[in-house]
């Protein structure tokens, strides 16, 4: 009994101890050092300790806008995550280098086109020594270590991105510019109705919409794509910079899941059930935030 | 929104984003003008053989007419092609490894260089496994394992607790297709003559052995034609007819 208590404590204060914020034990390593018997299997416990998640009002384009709200669950390994502007620098960067032509290109003295014939002789005309009229120090000669056409594109450690993901969500939730919708649907193919419904949400400019579909709803396309300042994307193309650059990003349940399970450690184990949350007293996080 | 304390109110934007401190180093650029420091002679001083284009030196270890490091000392020996190296296993690893539930040997399974490999009880195997017997006392499990090389020690403590140990001959391609797990290829005979000496004898449970041959229960059928063939010498007699005596 005593010695149940124990353990019961010590597990207890080693999660406390543990003063990260985002100190996120796996449950294997706090399990004891396993028994010989080779046949057990290890059952993957949830941890339910200190870590919870975050809450964010579910946002609409169809809902009044006095009805009861919902919020949304989300993982905070993911969307609570410590902030690190340097990593968000390394990934804009590193997208921003991959878009690069590198078609910059110049002629050397080799490729510029002329005889290789002596223009005067080594001595005798007092004037400085000079070889072929391709010289770089003649005019109408090549250039001297010019550019040529290279790629500019670099490695960036998939960690690294994936971290530069996770750091980019938190910043747009905390900074109130995350939204997530059900299901990123129009009904009409109209420019003009999407437009208009937009415009009374306030997301009428600068707002990505990312669907966790294999490709964007075709009316929803359809209706966007003339929108300056609105763009639609799936989840699969989404980068760091967008993140970074649009001023506010709308996920749909699939994407959310999507990005959880591709950037989350999986602890939560949030499933399509208990996504959605009906008791508003929960949010932490207001919706997103809409321009004037 | 929740009372915590923000060391940068500002939204992070593309037009506020910087490298972390001292993660980027500007770039030395020779010739540049004078408010670089480095413009006019790019920092090689004037004159002399170490200020011209290309590389300054007559050849590369040059030290000006001594006698360069690399011709101070005599050469030495050889470089043998035919040299193998064993990675060392020991039994003490290999019974921690089991008790950690990392590593599972059974007759039908026994322990390759991929087990060992794929479970981290080793990180390279270099030309094949050698099993050594540090620790042997540490060894309570029995295990069945397929070195390519085993000492006595590690044999007699392994058999001691009931495993078994056959040492079988790994070419580089044979070793590779083991540890990548492919089983459409054959592997190798051994054709040297000390392998084959090596590996048809009991003492060190070689493969081709005849006493291995018939307690192996993972045996294939050509090796029992070959530990045959591989040791007819034995039998065999010269024709010492015509041949002058020493």
């Amino acid at each position: 009994m005593l010695s149940a208590l124990r353990t019961s404590l010590a597990g207890q204060s080693s999660q406390a101890i543990c003063r990260r914020r985002m100190a996120t034990i796996a449950p294997t390593l706090v399990q004891s050092k396993p028994t010989i018997s080779s046949q057990s299997k290890h059952t993957t416990r949830k941890a339910t300790g200190p870590i919870k998640p975050v809450y964010l009002t579910l946002s609409s384009f169809t809902a009044k806008s006095n009805s009861a709200k919902k919020a949304v669950a989300l993982d905070p390994t993911v969307f609570d995550h410590p902030i690190r502007r340097d990593i968000l620098h390394l990934c804009v960067v590193h997208h921003l280098d991959s878009l690069r032509q590198g078609t910059a290109s110049t002629k050397t003295r080799a490729e510029v086109a002329g005889s290789r014939r002596k223009i005067r002789p080594q001595k005798g005309s007092g004037r400085a020594r000079l070889g072929d009229r391709q010289s770089p120090m003649l005019r109408g000669g090549g250039v001297a270590f010019g550019p040529k056409p290279r790629d500019f594109s670099t490695k960036l450690n998939r960690k690294v991105i994936q971290m530069g993901m996770r750091v980019a969500l938190t910043m747009k939730l905390r900074e109130q510019r995350l939204g997530v919708l059900q299901r990123i649907n129009w009904w009409s193919h109209k420019t003009a109705t999407l437009s208009s419904r937009l415009a009374g949400l306030g997301w009428r400019t600068g707002t990505l919409f990312v669907t966790g579909e294999s490709e964007v709803p075709a009316r929803m396309r359809l209706a966007s794509r003339n929108l300056r300042g609105i763009e639609c994307k799936t989840v699969a193309d989404l980068v760091v910079y967008d993140i970074v650059k649009w001023r506010r990003v709308v996920l749909d349940l699939a994407a959310v899941d999507t990005l959880e399970r591709a950037l989350g450690k999986g602890l939560l184990g949030i499933a399509d059930s208990n996504r959605v949350v009906s008791d508003v007293a929960h949010s932490s996080v207001e919706g997103v935030e809409t321009s004037t | 929104m929740s009372s915590v304390f923000r060391s940068r109110t500002a939204r992070i934007t593309l037009s506020n984003l910087s490298p972390g401190p001292n993660s980027q180093h500007a770039q030395k650029r020779l010739g540049r003008g004078q408010g670089s420091g480095r413009g006019g002679t790019s920092g090689r001083g004037h004159k002399g053989q170490k200020a011209r284009a290309g590389n300054g030196k007559p050849k590369a270890g040059f030290e000006g007419g001594q006698t360069p490091i690399t011709k101070r000392f005599p050469k030495k020996g050889f470089v043998n092609p035919n040299r193998k190296v064993y990675a060392p296993i020991n039994l003490d690893r290999i019974q921690h490894w089991i008790d950690q539930g990392r590593l599972q040997s059974s007759p039908e399974n026994p322990i390759t260089a991929r087990e060992l490999l794929l479970s981290g009880c080793i990180h390279n195997v270099h030309d094949g496994i050698k099993l050594l017997g540090d620790n042997a006392p540490f060894l309570k499990t029995p295990i069945h394992i397929t070195p390519s090389r085993a000492s006595q020690t590690a044999i007699k403590a392994v058999e001691s607790v009931g495993g078994s140990v056959f040492c079988q001959y790994y070419n580089p391609l044979a070793l590779r297709d083991c540890v990548k797990g492919r089983a459409d290829r054959i592997s190798a005979a051994p054709t040297r003559r000390t392998d084959i000496l090596w590996y048809t004898n009991w003492r060190n449970r070689g493969y081709l052995s005849p006493e291995a041959v018939e307690k192996n229960p993972k045996v294939e059928e050509r090796w029992k034609e070959l530990s045959k063939q591989l040791l007819s010498f034995k039998d065999q007699t010269f024709d010492t007819k015509g041949v002058k005596k020493m």
